[in-house]
């Protein structure tokens, strides 16, 4: 589908990602101690560094880390914030939406709303396209969308298909109504018969946590071991998914929006890897490395947050008194895709931040106790 | 696209250097594992229209056969 928006601004964003940092050299190990190996998934997928939670702290925190930054910073643009999009697919609880944890913890007022989204890939353009529409239809004055995800928790290390691709953030991006027309474009599309191809099919209601599906442990012919509730990506589909649907979600929006890719100041990728960006990019009529890749490179594939850090990473700073024209384009699980064409202006852009925690954390044993006491007292 | 054109694409897609010939075993080659088979399907799909599973790459054994895949006359 196709959406134009006018007098709706990205004011402000930043970006938080986790402390803890992976070298894909230092995995040496994985590639049968062999440094040319290494080197060529280096230079063929991008393998650099990546940023991954330490255990028990989840997306949620991450975003958290990031609102509050943003709302510190710009105290009085964030005055007035009636609405809180969550985008995320690792939430803390099945039930409620994290959505509704963050008005608590940001310690917003009850007159907000507070919706979470499940969306990976694509989540963080498709947010940014239901934040134009509650701001452009009226609805919403001033959006605070959230965007992060975890995926570094849904595989073991020693999975390589899909554990050295993926790295944890969280982002806060303040949207609010301006005065200026500053036409924004948006083309969306979905196609879930490729739901399996990117899926953590256990934990949910088709497939009930249970000792059943956790005793299940499958390893392929390369050794990649694999439970039901982990990570599975079929890579030669997500490929072919990836190189025929993104060219032509770029065509589209900048059909819409009437311009060329030469027109665009930067082109916004997720990050899904080096080697399906650089295919991307021959099929766009652009060089071998002529899409950034980059932000892959630095933090790894960083799910619903990767547009925004792709953003926070390149332009950190540099958006306040400079205008740039992008292409965002977030493509992925679902499937689902998003495409945009915005245009930044005035805005705050406070790059990527480093995640210290806020208050203690609960181990894991005080986390049952104090829910258990809840249930044992929930008849008063 | 004559053959020697093809075989500079071919190398191009594995990310190797040195030169490969029409009557190359795959498996001979240093650089064909897995990632060099989604390059060759990417390079087929994008520069012959020709559209092969992973499954179609791994079972080819020779240079040649990538040739012919994509329609070439050898």
């Amino acid at each position: 589908m196709n959406s134009v928006f006018r007098h709706v601004q990205v004011r402000g964003l930043v970006v938080t990602v986790p402390e803890q940092c992976i070298d894909i050299r230092d995995e040496l190990e994985f590639f049968g101690n062999d440094p040319r190996k290494l080197k060529r998934a280096m230079n063929m997928v991008g393998y650099g560094t990546r940023r991954v939670v330490e255990h028990g702290v989840t997306a949620l925190d991450l975003c958290e880390h990031a609102a509050r930054h943003l709302l510190r910073d710009m105290a009085e643009e964030a005055q007035g914030i009636d609405t809180l999009l969550l985008v995320e697919q690792t939430p803390d609880y099945l039930q409620p939406s994290d959505a509704c944890l963050l008005q608590n913890r940001l310690g917003f007022s009850r007159d907000v709303t507070a919706l979470s989204a499940i969306q990976g890939c694509s989540g963080y353009v498709q947010g940014l396209w239901l934040a134009h529409s509650l701001i452009a239809s009226g609805a919403s004055s001033k959006v605070l969308l959230l965007a992060g995800d975890t995926p570094s928790v849904h595989s073991q290390r020693s999975n390589r298909l899909v554990n050295p691709l993926f790295g944890d953030a969280g982002s806060a991006t303040l949207l609010l109504r301006t005065e200026e027309e500053n036409t924004a474009y948006f083309y969306l599309g979905t196609d879930g018969s490729g739901w399996s191809d990117i899926a953590i099919p256990a934990g949910g209601a088709r497939l009930p946590l249970d000792d059943d599906i956790l005793k299940r442990s499958i390893t392929d012919a390369a050794g990649n071991p694999w439970r039901l509730c982990e990570a599975i990506i079929s890579g030669m589909s997500v490929f072919d998914f990836s190189v025929h649907t993104v060219p032509e979600a770029v065509a589209k929006v900048l059909d819409l929006a009437g311009q060329q890719l030469a027109d665009m100041d930067f082109i916004a990728m997720h990050q899904a890897n080096k080697q399906i960006l650089d295919e991307i990019a021959l099929r766009l009529g652009l060089e071998r490395g002529g899409l950034h890749s980059g932000t892959f490179s630095r933090y790894g594939n960083q799910s619903t947050a990767s547009v925004a850090d792709v953003l926070a990473h390149v332009f950190a700073g540099r958006m306040d008194e400079n205008s740039f024209t992008m292409l965002l384009c977030g493509f992925g699980i679902g499937f689902s895709w998003a495409s945009a064409v915005l245009r930044f202006t005035h805005c705050r852009n406070m790059g990527v931040i480093t995640h210290t925690a806020t208050g203690k954390a609960w181990s894991r044993e005080e986390q049952c106790e104090f829910l258990e006491k809840k249930f044992l007292r929930s008849q008063r | 696209m004559n053959i020697d054109a093809f075989l500079d694409e071919l190398a191009y897609a594995l990310q190797r250097d040195a030169p490969i010939a029409l009557d190359d075993e795959l498996k001979d080659i240093e650089e064909w594992d897995s990632l060099a088979a989604m390059g060759i399907t990417a390079l087929l799909d994008r520069k012959f229209g020709k559209r092969l599973s992973f499954d179609d790459i791994v079972r080819m054994k020779t240079v040649r056969d990538i040739a012919q895949a994509a329609g070439l006359e050898l």
